[in-house]
């Protein structure tokens, strides 16, 4: 049965464990991957937004550079600058006091925020006037011809990066050119050359990125040719500014399709080749692009350090849930074993049990009980009441008890009698409690029920044979004592008259006998010898039983035997009230009284040390023989024999004639022995009531 | 001449009775009975000064036999001779009517005597006896249930009777409350009475005591 049990909860198991696992197992799953996408686009669309926004800002930036270098060059070319200009040209730049001036001037506006301020010349963009003497200063062809290309605009025009050897290394420049107009503001008199240093502005513009990354970098970028060329420092190569160079043609690179494609976001390889997302526009007013990129991989990285989390997160769930699943489970089979084990215990428990409502009737009663009393659990849940089972006498009880029970909401062994569907009686032993709902009312009894006509067939079996037990000692003791009787009275009427017979002829002897001879000293002493064997007679005639106490009756016996015991026990103070009246009493009940006195005072004697002993006797309105006998004795504590078989013999013989017999003690006011023996077996013949 | 019949159903004993008369001068035997019936239609029938009765012979008890004897003879003087050595059958005997109580051992030595005493009118007893009766005669009634209590429980009464309560005779007796409600329930209990009133009204009836609004 157990291996039954543990198959069908291991299907159970499969069943309401593990599949609602499996099941939540594979959504979680489905979730993470739907999750995983959603984020991913997400990510995407964000650092889209990111990255554009970037890039909007650094535009931003380089504009507001640009728009600040182009207010430089319109402060320092005022009137007297152009005049001065269009004089000292005029002079064919010979003046070396006007050329003091104008540099004078340039210093003073640029020195300080520029690499170095040159006038070209309109002509062939050649330097006219510098204010750096330094050996490296450029003056490539490129930017002659940028200043000449100005020059035809006659707008001010932002130089390309360029860059050159110098002495320990190479430098990159940039520059704005800004016409310069003679007073009139009609002829272009030179081109007025700022020349930055992207380093100090530019490259740091580009090369700071908002938050942290590992891979983002900004690049600027234009088209030389089929070529496309980084223009600032890069983050993750050595080369420096315009020295790295790509292919026009090779769409795999972001830079390359940026500038074939305009503004926009990218999805590609940066110059390392590894994948990248990018956002690339055009610098309005420049050649250039700006690019804000970030590595696929570090996007990719933090989305998944996300994903992991969840994942872990979820499993952690996961395996909670099946845990709880789980413990759930196992209680849930634990309760139900253990309901299972209780329900078994209920039904065959070794007693009955039932429940009854407020109107005693049957609301569950268990399979032990039904077999003791024969019925089957329709015939009794909901049809019959409790009392409907009582025998007659048992629900008058039953009815005793009931007030009781609903007072105190509790019984404890009340002994009843059932009758069993076949009508037959059980004894049962009943002990109930009542079960109340939380407002406190009666909702129904739990009752135990125990079969208890074993003990009651034991018991009457005791008490037959304790029946018996007390006939043969009442036997016993009649028989004893008839026999005594026979004895006392054999003895003290036959031997007793051979003796008195005897000494009359002794005596006679005596008178005819001559006097004072050793005849007659011979026959006084017989005489002496027979009137003491007449006194032995006599005295083992009155232990065996005293004749008196038929002859004469219970009074002059019980006289007879004080007497005889004060004789005997003259330390002890004797008191006899004897209170008779005319009633006679006879038989038993005399012989029992009788032996009972004999009995206390022989106890007494054994064990009290008593100093008093008063005997009462009394007769209750001629149906109760009333007897006691008190000492002032030690008590019944000390009495070692108080207790032994001369006290039960006493008992034996009144609860033989249906009296009582009661001995209490108080501690050094001695011993009462109080006897009641009812007389009425004399007078009504027998019936004790 | 003193004419005596002989009531015993021990032939050896009337023989030895008769014996002592043989032995002296002037008593007859007049009549034997060996039982109850007989002794009846002897005295009846016989010419008897004294009659010599066993008291303990078949038929009928000794007691009830000198009832009949003395309700049919009064005058007739019955000297009971008597196995029994205890003084209460002599009192019984001579209650009921009897003469005189005799001994059967020491018949051999007072027969004759005690045949002259009772023969005369008079009695025939041991001193003890009649102290005995004296004292019976003079003895309040027996059966008054106060007789039955023992001293203890008779002072223990006089004091409920006076009105004490029990703690009081506790304290005058250095017995616990507990003892005393004990005695007063066995007082109660031997007098066969319900409660204290009972006694009092049984005290002042039988002038054993003042009741306390009186004293």
């Amino acid at each position: 049965m157990a291996i039954a049990l543990n198959a069908r909860l291991s299907k159970e198991f499969w069943v309401s464990v593990a599949l609602p696992l499996l099941v939540l197992a594979l959504v979680v799953v489905g979730v993470l991957a739907y999750v995983h996408v959603s984020a991913r686009n997400l990510t995407r669309s964000n650092i889209a937004n990111d990255l554009e926004a970037i890039v909007r800002l650094k535009a931003g930036q380089i504009e507001q550079w640009q728009a600040e270098r182009g207010d430089d060059a319109n402060l320092i070319i005022t009137r007297q600058f152009s005049t001065d200009l269009q004089q000292w040209l005029a002079g064919g730049r010979r003046s070396r006091q006007m050329e003091q001036r104008l540099r004078a001037q340039l210093e003073f506006f640029g020195a300080s925020h520029y690499f170095a301020l040159s006038l070209r010349s309109p002509v062939d963009g050649r330097i006219l006037l510098t204010t750096n003497s330094h050996p490296d200063l450029p003056d490539l062809p490129p930017i002659r011809a940028q200043a000449v290309a100005c020059v035809k605009s006659g707008m001010p025009a932002f130089g390309d990066l360029h860059v050159r050897k110098i002495a320990g290394g190479m430098m990159t420049t940039t520059g704005l050119f800004t016409p310069v107009r003679d007073a009139a503001g009609v002829q272009i008199l030179a081109v007025l050359h700022l020349i930055l240093d992207p380093e100090e502005l530019l490259f740091p513009l580009l090369q700071t990125w908002p938050g942290v990354s590992a891979s983002a970098e900004t690049q600027l970028l234009r088209r030389e040719g089929d070529e496309v060329v980084f223009l600032n420092k890069l983050r993750h190569h050595s080369a420096a500014p315009l020295q790295l160079r790509l292919p026009l043609a090779t769409p795999q690179f972001i830079a390359a399709r940026v500038i074939q494609n305009g503004n926009g976001f990218y999805e590609g390889n940066d110059y390392r080749g590894m994948p990248s997302l990018a956002y690339g526009m055009a610098v309005a007013g420049t050649h250039w692009y700006l690019i804000a990129k970030i590595d696929t991989a570090e996007v990719a990285a933090r989305l998944n350090a996300v994903m992991t989390y969840s994942a872990i997160l979820l499993a952690i769930m996961l395996l909670a849930s099946a845990w709880w699943l789980i413990e759930r489970r196992r209680k849930e089979q634990a309760l139900l074993a253990a309901l299972a084990e209780s329900e078994d215990l209920y039904q065959n428990a070794a007693c009955g049990y039932h429940s009854l409502d407020r109107e005693c009737v049957f609301v569950r009663i268990n399979d032990t009980e039904l077999r003791m009393l024969g019925y089957d659990r329709e015939e009794l849940v909901g049809k019959k009441r409790i009392q409907d089972l009582h025998t007659p006498e048992s629900l008058r009880r039953f009815k005793e008890h009931y007030p009781h029970f609903i007072a105190s909401g509790q019984v404890r062994d009340l002994e009843f009698e059932f009758l069993r569907k076949d009508g037959s009686v059980l004894p049962v032993l009943i002990s109930a409690s009542m079960v109340r709902d939380s407002a406190g009312r009666y909702l129904m009894s739990h009752t135990t029920v125990y079969d208890i006509s074993e003990r009651k067939r034991a018991e009457q079996e005791l008490a037959a044979y304790t029946e018996r037990l007390h006939q043969l000692s009442t036997h016993l003791q009649t028989v004893r004592e008839e026999e005594r009787a026979r004895v006392a009275r054999e003895l003290h009427d036959e031997l007793g008259q051979l003796l008195t017979a005897l000494k009359i002829d002794i005596v006679r002897l005596r008178g005819q006998a001559p006097a004072d001879t050793a005849m007659t000293t011979q026959l006084a002493e017989m005489t002496a010898l027979v009137d003491q064997t007449i006194a032995s007679v006599r005295g083992i005639a009155a232990d065996l039983r005293p004749i008196m106490l038929d002859e004469l009756g219970l009074k002059s016996a019980v006289e007879w035997l004080s007497e005889d015991f004060a004789k005997r026990y003259a330390h002890i103070s004797f008191k006899l009230a004897c209170a008779l009246d005319d009633c006679k009493v006879e038989g038993e009940q005399a012989t029992a009284a009788y032996r009972i006195i004999q009995e206390c005072l022989t106890n007494v004697v054994k064990h009290a040390q008593a100093s008093k002993i008063h005997v009462a006797i009394g007769v209750r309105e001629r149906r109760q023989l009333h007897i006691s006998v008190q000492d002032n004795g030690r008590g019944l504590q000390q009495h070692g024999g108080q207790g032994g078989f001369g006290l039960l013999g006493m008992r034996e013989r009144v609860s033989a004639l249906g009296g009582s017999l009661d001995v209490s003690s108080m501690p050094g006011e001695g011993v009462v022995v109080d006897v009641v023996i009812s007389l009425a077996q004399v007078d009504g013949g027998g019936a004790v009531r | 001449m003193i004419r005596v019949a002989i009531a015993d159903d021990h032939l050896v004993v009337r023989q030895g009775v008769r014996k002592i008369f043989d032995d002296a001068a002037g008593y007859q035997v007049v009549g034997e009975a060996a039982n109850a019936e007989d002794t009846l239609q002897l005295v009846r029938e016989a010419k008897i000064d004294v009659l010599i009765l066993d008291m303990s012979m078949p038929g009928r008890s000794g007691i009830e036999l000198i009832k009949q004897i003395k309700a049919e003879k009064p005058k007739l003087p019955v000297l009971v001779l008597s196995m029994h050595g205890e003084e209460q059958y002599a009192v019984r005997a001579i209650k009921v009517g009897a003469a005189g109580y005799l001994t059967k051992e020491s018949a051999a030595e007072e027969l004759i005597n005690a045949v002259n005493k009772v023969s005369m009118g008079s009695f025939y007893i041991t001193p003890t006896v009649a102290e005995r009766l004296a004292l019976e005669l003079n003895a309040t009634h027996d059966a008054e249930p106060h007789k039955l209590l023992s001293d203890r429980e008779f002072e223990i009464f006089r004091m409920i009777v006076a009105g004490q309560k029990g703690c009081e005779i506790a304290a005058a007796l250095s017995l616990s409350s507990k003892t005393v409600s004990t005695y007063k329930a066995r007082i109660l209990q031997k007098m066969q009475m319900g409660n204290s009133a009972e006694l009092i009204h049984y005290a002042i009836e039988h002038g054993l005591s003042t009741p306390a609004y009186l004293a």
